[in-house]
């Protein structure tokens, strides 16, 4: 075998944790690719995503808590509403975490 | 392929290609479910422009003999159908799409209402002022509707509303040399038609981007 043989897999990038999570990277998805200053209705976006309320509250609290998302509470007429944004500090993770994929993936050569 | 780190129990871990394969995934729902695409609203006025402009061609006298012999009011009550229908329909995309979302483009798109009535009202105005013969007024809201695009086009970094906007230019002012006998025809073939092969192409690139996103 020559040194052309050789493959050297590329380093497995160190994954955000928060966002590395089925469910949380579809939600970031969803609010990332949503047009920056816009944001979504909780029903609109368990719609979108086809989650259960509890099950999108939990992993909505998990991406709360690091910074990500933003859940603002508001009423339309007697009715609560919750809009869920994406944060600055949210939108670069997601990014971040989107390219070390791309760059993982295009280093392979399997 | 390795399997990452992963720290919830309930949610399956995924390999850096599955994880790149839902982002593009979802993405691609989002993108499609939220209305990024514009090709319904080019669907729309093309076939309602077609309609219109073709009908009114046909009645419309070419060495003194129309084509088709269509009471005038019938005419009238076409433009309204088509127009009309062509608006609620925009109007009902743009619900349906828009629901649940708040901020920024839901600004932008009241402004854009308020911007497209107060311009056809005042173009309206302005034929009816300068005493514009049928044709002329369908010359001066083609104009119009040209300058929104390529204001439209302009503002959001836009280039097929850019184009669309220049091409109406030059079609509405071939049209309007042409003279009254041809100028509703080339509005149906080169106007509607337009509409129409952009929408085709828009459908299709998002047929392609669905497919490449494993739709």
């Amino acid at each position: 075998m020559t040194d052309a043989d050789v493959t050297v897999p590329a380093a497995l990038p160190e994954l955000d944790p928060v966002i590395h999570a089925q469910a949380r990277l579809r939600v970031m998805t969803t609010l990332s690719t949503v047009a920056e200053g816009d944001r979504l209705a909780f029903p609109r976006l368990q719609e979108l995503l086809d989650m259960t309320a509890g099950n999108l509250s939990t992993h909505l609290r998990k991406l709360e808590d690091a910074g990500y998302v933003g859940v603002d509470k508001a009423y339309r007429g007697r009715t609560p509403v919750s809009w869920v944004t994406i944060t600055r500090r949210g939108r670069l993770a997601f990014e971040g975490y989107h390219e070390a994929l791309r760059a993982y993936l295009g280093g392979r050569n399997d | 392929m390795a399997r990452t780190e992963h720290r919830d129990a309930d949610d399956p871990a995924l390999t850096p290609a599955e994880s790149l394969a839902l982002i593009e995934a979802t993405q691609h729902d989002t993108r499609r479910a939220l209305g990024f695409s514009d090709w319904p609203f080019y669907l729309i006025w093309g076939l309602a422009w077609a309609v219109a402009f073709t009908v009114t061609h046909l009645v419309t006298a070419v060495d003194s003999l129309p084509l088709a012999r269509i009471p005038e009011a019938v005419v009238g009550f076409v433009w309204l159908v088509c127009v009309g229908g062509a608006v609620v329909a925009t109007g009902v995309v743009i619900a349906r799409f828009s629901r649940g979302v708040a901020g920024t483009s839901a600004r932008i798109g009241k402004r854009l209402a308020v911007c497209w009535s107060a311009a056809f009202m005042a173009a309206g105005q302005l034929g009816a002022l300068l005493g514009l013969e049928g044709y002329q007024f369908g010359a001066l809201f083609v104009f119009v509707v040209a300058l929104l695009y390529l204001g439209q086009g302009a503002a959001f970094l836009d280039d097929l509303q850019l184009g669309v906007g220049v091409w109406l230019l030059v079609v509405d002012t071939v049209a309007l040399a042409l003279g009254p006998n041809w100028f509703n025809l080339v509005l149906a073939v080169f106007g509607a038609g337009a509409f129409l092969v952009v929408a085709a192409f828009g459908r299709r690139s998002e047929q392609r981007a669905g497919q490449r996103a494993g739709q």
